[in-house]
């Protein structure tokens, strides 16, 4: 009756440990889940913050920038500088594009530039990304009545980022 | 409750069974609990020391000039704070990583952070920086098209001995704006403090400055070489910062780094002329330009920087054919 009674204890403590212990890893999963979740937020808003000032800069850049000109982009530099692979990492984003606002969106090739509209600079073939748009003016040589001149149209510049 | 009545009794054996196996239980969980809190402080420890290092990154950004000369700013940590600055020569760019590690109680740092990498900016530190308050100035670098920012982060105290006029102006012009506050510039090694980097131009300190012969230069002291830890860094234009402000080893990788991105863009330069040309707008520097592109990617040594400047700006050097050009690349 003893034995019976102090297996019964030991069970109802086993049980009583086993409770406790699934109490914890339960809340420490919680919380872990809850940290993990923040920590992805904070890493997403760091690849926003990072990609709003990389637009900011870039048209200072002599990848970018027109001759002489602040805030420009020269899309002969741009188109020049697509598909580069030495560009894909450099300024750690997944995405730059240079779109003119026109109601055509054609992808530019080497071959179809100047008549077209997109320039996917760089692609690094992310999945969730989301664009920085940066609203910026897109001059260009152009040859008109044997006379060279910047041509210059509105633009955007989008700068995507990764939601982690 | 332990029962001490006796060894062969039932009661006192199913006692003591009871209160052993709690004892272990307890003793395990406790244990359990305390590893974990310790791993999950150490974890939120290394968690804040990698953001630190990646903001830190980001706040730089800001620094990047376009057509102002230069830019200065500071950055005031939470605590005291150690910054390694590790830079790597890799194709194409090379890289610049950043950790930190924050003092916890008792005066001790916790474990360094994650490593941020950085390939489009060259920062020019020290490989340990250590304080509260980082202080930055960037100018950009021509040579002859703009190659990229040099950012000098520094934390220690220095102080200018003597400096040449456009030195001095240019220092006081970013103290001016309130930046690099721990810079001092006086006119003798005596009236510096004692806890400063001394830095002398054309005489013996902690860091000396010695000018190079320049027929063309601006300013006597556009190229040269920076004496520090018994070794030379050779410098021309505003490499003169970095040279002053950074370790040899951080100093000589960004040069190189600067050099592949110098290797980088002319190529894309030569790209960009070939579509300017089809418009009717010819350049003419591509043979130039390929010349360049090769002294700047079998860059060994800082010494060799003197013979890019005469590439780059010498009297038939690529700054000029670029200006006379009717269409410019940059």
């Amino acid at each position: 009756m003893v034995g019976k009674k102090s297996q019964l204890r030991i069970k109802q403590m086993s049980f009583m440990l086993l409770a406790a212990v699934l109490f914890f890893v339960l809340a420490g999963m919680f919380f872990l889940m809850f940290s993990y979740s923040n920590l992805k937020n904070k890493a997403t808003d760091l690849n926003k913050q990072q990609a709003l000032t990389i637009a900011l800069r870039l048209a200072g850049s002599s990848e970018f920038g027109c001759v002489d000109q602040a805030y420009c982009i020269d899309t002969d530099k741009v188109i020049a500088l697509k598909g580069r692979s030495a560009y894909l990492d450099f300024w750690d984003v997944s995405a730059i594009e240079v779109i003119k606002l026109e109601n055509r969106s054609r992808e530019c090739t080497l071959a179809s530039y100047p008549d077209c509209e997109l320039i996917k600079v760089i692609d690094n073939n992310d999945t969730n990304k989301i664009a920085v748009p940066l609203y910026v003016s897109l001059c260009r040589k152009a040859l008109e009545y044997g006379n060279v001149y910047d041509k210059c149209e509105l633009g955007q510049l989008l700068v995507y980022y990764k939601r982690i | 409750m332990v029962n001490f009545r006796g060894i062969r009794s039932k009661k006192a054996l199913e006692m003591s069974f009871s209160f052993i196996f709690a004892m272990i239980v307890g003793a395990v969980i406790i244990f359990l609990a305390i590893y974990f809190a310790s791993s999950l402080i150490k974890t939120s420890e290394r968690q804040h020391s990698s953001e630190i290092a990646k903001e830190i990154s980001i706040l730089i950004n800001p620094l990047q000039t376009s057509i102002e000369s230069s830019k200065e700013m500071s950055i005031e940590l939470p605590q005291k704070t150690k910054i390694y600055d590790s830079c790597y020569i890799e194709t194409p760019f090379g890289r610049q990583t950043f950790a930190s590690a924050v003092e916890s109680l008792g005066g001790k740092y916790g474990k360094k952070g994650a490593e941020i990498s950085i390939y489009n900016k060259y920062i020019f530190s020290n490989s340990i920086e250590e304080g509260k308050k980082l202080y930055l100035f960037s100018k950009g670098l021509n040579l002859p098209f703009k190659l990229g920012d040099i950012i000098i982060m520094t934390s220690g105290k220095y102080c200018f001995v003597a400096p040449p006029e456009n030195i001095a102006e240019e220092i006081l012009d970013i103290k001016n704006k309130g930046g690099m506050k721990n810079i001092e510039v006086n006119n003798s090694l005596e009236e510096c403090p004692t806890d400063s980097t001394s830095v002398c131009f054309d005489s013996a300190c902690d860091i000396s400055v010695y000018k190079a012969s320049c027929i063309d230069c601006e300013n006597e002291y556009d190229i040269g070489y920076v004496y520090k830890n018994n070794s030379r860094s050779y410098y021309v234009k505003d490499l003169l910062y970095g040279a002053i402000f950074s370790d040899k080893e951080v100093y000589d990788c960004n040069v190189k780094r600067l050099m592949q991105r110098a290797y980088q863009l002319s190529l894309l330069f030569v790209d960009t002329s070939d579509v300017m040309a089809r418009e009717g707008c010819f350049t003419n520097i591509d043979a130039d330009l390929a010349i360049f592109a090769s002294a700047a990617i079998h860059l060994n040594d800082s010494v060799d920087l003197l013979n890019i400047r005469e590439l780059a700006e010498g009297r038939d050097g690529l700054q000029s054919k670029n200006s006379n050009s009717l269409c410019k690349l940059w």
